[in-house]
């Protein structure tokens, strides 16, 4: 009797020592999730690591979709505006990035009519034929699956890169605003159908100095077809 | 009793302070910017150096020009000679993420301003600035162009910086944030050449052995992509896309002559210079001016028909 309890007692220790140990390794394992992934993830002010999809899903709606219906100007009145003095067209316009050679990001809105949508690479893009319609395209948008650059990210004054962390992180989270952008508009729409159909677009574009505006591609920030029947 | 002696003991201890305090800011400051620079045989780093050094010259200053061969105990005796020097400033492009910050902290902890280039940090309040090229989202870049020169398909293969160098990780990391995108882009072998141009070499000559059909090597920096061409050439496979970071004019030379396919430019004169000009104003007005302490300044990609605009790091 004796001895079955002392093993008793050794299982129930054992059983107690394993759940023990498992919690601490539990423990473990949350605080570095929540501190972001190892060795890049000790910046930031507060201490803690930054969680790009989290940031993304407390700014999106809030702050950065109103800004850009209250900024956003018209993607061809801009390019006219572009086209005539460059330099008093971003000085109105554009807001200027002084990150080693200045660059210029512009938020532009636009209704247009799909004319073509060019899928032969993974950086897909839509050709658009801006109001009022004259049959040719005025405006390149990127609508993936690949989405390039950091318009959406550059475009807002609220983002800085020291408040977010390092380079990596503020890489994660141009992705992450890509990717709401893509999850949000893109991929509700039937590609195989977009071509001839309305679409309204907010969106950002990114720039440089000796860019031809030929050249400029507009990643979209809000994209929505528009619903023909109600003229 | 003993509450009175806690007492006491502080009362004596805050002048104690204010005096060591005093003694750090009262000490004739001396007009000297130490210098600190991974290496003194790259190209990289001898033209960051040079860019500091001129500007801190320019504005007046006694210069320093000390190298750490990415050695943190190294960067730690340098930290030692710039305090007792009582250094006006420390502009470094530092040895290691892990180490450094407690070496420039010794620095900062004896009153001389740290302003780090090139290379970040992970710890905030250390450094006056940062001023940082976006390694990232240059090796973003130079994998878009890559991706796009494969015309999206291929096999492919990376080679590799020195592992202890966090901007080895950081550009291996862009590069793959961009081309894994590609299902039809396959890599078949990544090797680790230590950013070296002999060993890039070796490893490209091995590896066409194994994989005789594949059509890019992306390279973490510039003496890699030149032994990889070099390799890939002497095999007869001078078409394969070889592509590099960072600059350097041999690489930009060997885009004029068809053979490296593009580079990606840094901005580290650029970082050299801001990082001396923030420390002049810091000594002079005790602040940088600036609200945020790490600046990130972009990279620029180079195609062949741009290789003639740039030389020394710098845009002609």
């Amino acid at each position: 009797m004796r001895r079955i309890s002392g093993l008793l007692f050794l299982f129930l220790a054992v059983i107690f020592y394993t759940l023990f140990l498992s919690a601490c390794t539990i423990v473990k394992i949350d605080k570095n999730a929540a501190d972001g992934d190892g060795e890049y993830s000790t910046w930031t002010k507060t201490g803690t690591g930054f969680q790009a999809p989290e940031y993304v899903e407390s700014i999106w709606e809030s702050k950065l979709i109103p800004i850009y219906e209250e900024q956003a100007v018209d993607f061809i009145t801009l390019m006219n505006a572009l086209q005539e003095n460059r330099q008093s067209a971003i000085d109105q316009y554009g807001l200027t990035r002084q990150t080693g050679e200045p660059f210029y990001i512009f938020k532009v809105r636009g209704t247009a009519r799909v004319l073509e949508y060019d899928d032969s690479s993974r950086n897909g893009v839509i050709r658009v034929d801006l109001e009022p319609e004259d049959g040719v395209a005025d405006a390149v948008l990127q609508i993936g699956p690949v989405l390039r650059g950091t318009a959406i990210r550059d475009s807002v004054e609220f983002i800085r890169f020291t408040d977010i962390g390092n380079q990596l992180q503020f890489a994660e989270l141009a992705k992450e605003l890509n990717t709401r952008m893509k999850v949000d508009s893109i991929d509700p729409i039937d590609l195989e159908k977009i071509e001839g159909k309305p679409i309204m677009f907010l969106g950002a574009f990114r720039l440089e100095d000796e860019q031809n505006l030929e050249e400029v591609v507009v990643t979209p920030v809000v994209m929505t077809l528009v619903d023909e029947t109600d003229g | 009793m003993f509450r009175k002696l806690i007492v006491i003991v502080l009362v004596l201890l805050v002048p104690a302070g204010l005096l060591f305090a005093n003694g750090g800011s009262d000490t004739e400051s001396s007009n000297l910017m130490v210098i600190i620079t991974p290496d003194k045989d790259n190209t990289f780093f001898t033209a960051e150096a040079d860019a500091a050094k001129a500007k801190a010259e320019s504005l007046g200053y006694e210069t320093l020009m000390v190298v750490h061969g990415d050695d943190p105990n190294a960067e730690s005796d340098i930290i030692d000679t710039a305090i007792s020097q009582n250094a006006a400033a420390i502009i470094i492009d530092i040895a290691n993420a892990d180490a450094s910050p407690n070496n420039l902290r010794r620095a900062t902890d004896a009153g001389i301003p740290v302003f780090c280039m090139d290379r970040e940090i992970n710890v905030a309040g250390i450094a006056k600035a940062q001023l940082i090229s976006d390694n990232f989202q240059g090796a973003q870049l130079g994998g878009e162009y890559f991706v796009e020169l494969m015309g999206e398909k291929g096999k492919w293969v990376e080679l590799v910086g020195k592992e202890s160098d966090t901007n080895a990780g950081v550009r291996s990391q862009g590069y793959h944030s961009i081309i894994d995108q590609y299902p039809d882009m396959e890599m078949v072998a990544r090797e680790t050449s230590n950013w070296s141009q002999t060993e890039a070499f070796a490893d490209v000559e091995s590896i066409l052995q194994a994989n005789p059909d594949i059509s890019g090597i992306i390279c973490g920096n510039d003496t890699m992509a030149l032994g990889a061409q070099a390799a890939a050439e002497a095999d007869g496979r001078g078409d394969i896309i070889v592509m590099g970071f960072d600059g350097n004019d041999n690489v930009l030379d060997s885009m004029l002559q068809g053979k490296i396919a593009g580079t990606v430019m840094q901005p580290n004169a650029l970082n050299a210079e801001m990082a001396v000009e923030l420390a002049d104003k810091y000594i002079k007005t005790g602040s940088t001016g600036m609200d945020q302490e790490k600046i990130l300044n972009g990279c620029f990609l180079i195609k062949p028909a741009d290789a003639d605009k740039w030389r020394g790091f710098k845009k002609l």
